[in-house]
């Protein structure tokens, strides 16, 4: 009994030394732990990461995964932050902020602010937007006569060849509830018309698709003539010559932003903010254009053709298209609400 | 007590690795997550099994577990009698080719089940050729149904054959030779037997049904909503995660009734055989 003991005892040391290897980073300034989308991460690492580590001789470490994991694990971690800085959607940044996990910064410590596009600064002094993607209509040009140019496309009674609709879990779901509250109802506030209007049409939607990969799918096999989506889902399609293309709507133009923040109590504060400095540079993110497929938010960062091809000028300046982010806030306080809200009204 | 020392000495490092990295963090998050209290789990709860839009995702739920459940035991069981009674050289091979569908990554299996059943898919053309118009299989739950089958099958081919190998082939000769039915020996001697595994396997089945994730989300839609796709959205899209404890709490449960219900079952069955 006594060597079970001892044995118990050996083994809760052993683990409790395993987790305090985990170390707490303190004051770590050679290392700069950048949590990021899992998408393309080599690709990242190497038009971003590695570059950086160049310049300043500071270690890029990515921890990957979606927005919300990142986000659950910023906020077990909260009085140890492990984390540096977050490529994370505005929807996420704004419920990250709510929950008090990231930092304001001093536009003075990232000089690149000052000339990127001034919607993508934030008015609360957190982190910027260093990419933007469109809400539209993608489609099967084979399938639509002429293409479509307002939402007017998903109501008509006929749905030549069938629809899908966002589900509420992607970010096209909760833009696409504020956008048909703003082409239908009283202004870019109006979920109640959003929701109503949706529910009309909701029963009739093939799919409420839940991923990219499962929309393009759709679309290419021509199980659906449309559907609203992000201008960056159509972009593989289009350079691949696939009969797919996007449309901008007349009314209701509603985008989305990836931010970079800087987690509060982050262990490399200065290493932080000369990443998102450099994120922000126009080289930088010009080659990210190239490689990733993001849109730049400084001016003087080339827009690629295939972004404008697929786009249109709202590629360029989506602010003067008439594109601006929904109402962050409201998404985020009703976030269970909608989620019910959705199940029973639309995704019936 | 000198036999039960090393005993414990050897069950303690398993024991402490269990209760470390699962039971721990298990309890923690159905109990008390992130923004969440025992109170608040317990209301959000209170609110899953009183909401008139919820109760249908747990009886969908627990419907689609027991048909998958029941098809794959009515699928499985004889595919593994006739492996545990093929010749020893052929049954390794024969396993090995039962169990293939699990080598394969869930999403690829899930696409390959989206061509088949999309409206312009194999099951489309057919009904199409057939004049019946254009169907649609796909986000149903025949097609979840179809996928999970698909997914648990291997489990319960292997639980069942385990129980079945073990057996004495001697012994259903003995009763065909006392006059039994080919449908009598298999009814009173080998099911019997062999019911162990195969209540085993219908556990494994139950509780992989109603946890799994990536098919329903597939192949069912946000129509056929199941408590696994509810929890994702709870944890993904709300960011509520006492409500999304609360989905869990109810999972679990359901898990582990059913894993109750199969040890009764079992005891029953080895008493009265």
């Amino acid at each position: 009994m006594r060597r079970a003991t001892a044995a118990l005892a050996g083994a809760l040391t052993a683990a409790m030394a395993l987790t305090s290897c985990a170390a707490t980073r303190e004051n770590d300034t050679d290392t700069l732990v950048v949590s990021t989308f899992a998408f393309a991460t080599e690709e990242f690492m190497e038009v971003v990461g590695e570059p950086f580590e160049e310049r300043t001789g500071i270690e890029v470490v990515l921890d990957t995964g979606n927005n919300a994991g990142r986000l659950t694990k910023l906020r077990i971690n909260k009085d140890a932050p492990d984390t540096d800085v977050v490529l994370i959607s505005d929807y996420y940044a704004e419920i990250g902020r709510e929950m008090d996990l990231f930092a304001r910064i001093d536009p003075a410590d990232v000089p690149n602010m000052a000339d990127i596009q001034p919607w993508a600064v934030d008015p609360d002094g957190y982190g910027p937007a260093y990419t933007f993607q469109l809400l539209g209509l993608m489609y099967r040009t084979d399938m639509v006569d002429t293409p479509p140019d307002s939402w007017d496309a998903l109501w008509d009674p006929e749905h030549p060849g069938g629809f899908a609709l966002p589900d509420i879990s992607v970010s096209a779901g909760p833009m696409f509830v504020l956008a048909t509250g703003e082409a239908y109802g009283s202004g870019p506030g109006d979920a109640e018309t959003g929701f109503r209007r949706l529910a009309e049409i909701g029963p009739d939607a093939l799919q409420f698709y839940t991923g990219s990969t499962e929309l393009t799918s759709l679309l290419e096999r021509g199980e659906i003539a449309m559907a609203p989506g992000l201008d960056n889902f159509a972009m593989n399609s289009v350079e691949a010559g696939q009969p797919i293309g996007f449309a901008v709507p007349e009314e209701g133009r509603v985008m989305t932003a990836n931010t970079a923040q800087i987690v509060a109590g982050a262990p490399n504060r200065e290493g932080a903010e000369q990443f998102i400095d450099f994120l922000l540079e126009p080289e930088v993110q010009a080659e990210v254009a190239e490689v990733i497929y993001d849109k730049p938010v400084h001016p003087d960062a080339a827009v690629t053709p295939l972004m404008t091809e697929v786009s249109g000028d709202a590629a360029v300046d989506p602010a003067g298209a008439g594109y601006h982010q929904g109402d962050l806030r409201l998404i985020a306080e009703q976030r269970s609400a909608w989620l019910d809200r959705y199940i029973e009204e639309v995704a019936r | 007590m000198t036999r039960r020392g090393p005993m414990l000495a050897l069950l303690v490092p398993g024991l402490a690795v269990l209760v470390l990295a699962f039971l721990y963090p298990v309890a923690a998050t159905l109990l008390a997550p992130p923004d969440g209290d025992p109170a608040t789990v317990a209301r959000e709860t209170g609110a899953l099994l009183s909401d008139p839009y919820l109760l249908p995702v747990i009886a969908r739920t627990i419907r689609v577990a027991v048909l998958t459940t029941a098809i794959c035991l009515l699928l499985g069981f004889p595919v593994a009698y006739l492996i545990s009674r093929a010749p020893a050289r052929w049954a390794g091979r024969l396993l090995a080719l039962a169990v293939f569908p699990l080598m394969l990554n869930t999403v690829v299996r899930t696409y390959g089940w989206i061509v088949v059943l999309g409206g312009n898919g194999l099951v489309g053309q057919v009904g199409a050729a057939l004049g019946l118009g254009r169907v649609q299989l796909l986000y149903t739950e025949t097609a979840i149904v179809l996928g999970l089958v698909q997914l648990f099958l291997p489990l319960m081919i292997l639980s069942a054959y385990s129980s079945l190998a073990q057996q004495d082939p001697r012994l259903e000769e003995a009763a065909r030779g006392l006059g039994a039915s080919p449908g009598r020996a298999f009814r009173q001697v080998v099911f019997p037997l062999a019911l162990p595994g195969a209540l085993v396997g219908c556990t494994l089945v139950f509780a992989g049904a109603v946890t799994a994730f990536t098919t329903p989300q597939l192949l069912g839609g946000s129509r056929e909503r199941l408590l696994s796709t509810l929890l994702y959205s709870r944890v993904n899209v709300s960011l509520d995660w006492p409500a999304a404890s609360a989905v869990a709490l109810v999972m679990t449960v359901l898990v582990l009734a059913v894993s109750a219900l199969s040890g009764r079952l079992g005891k029953i069955g080895s008493t009265t055989s």
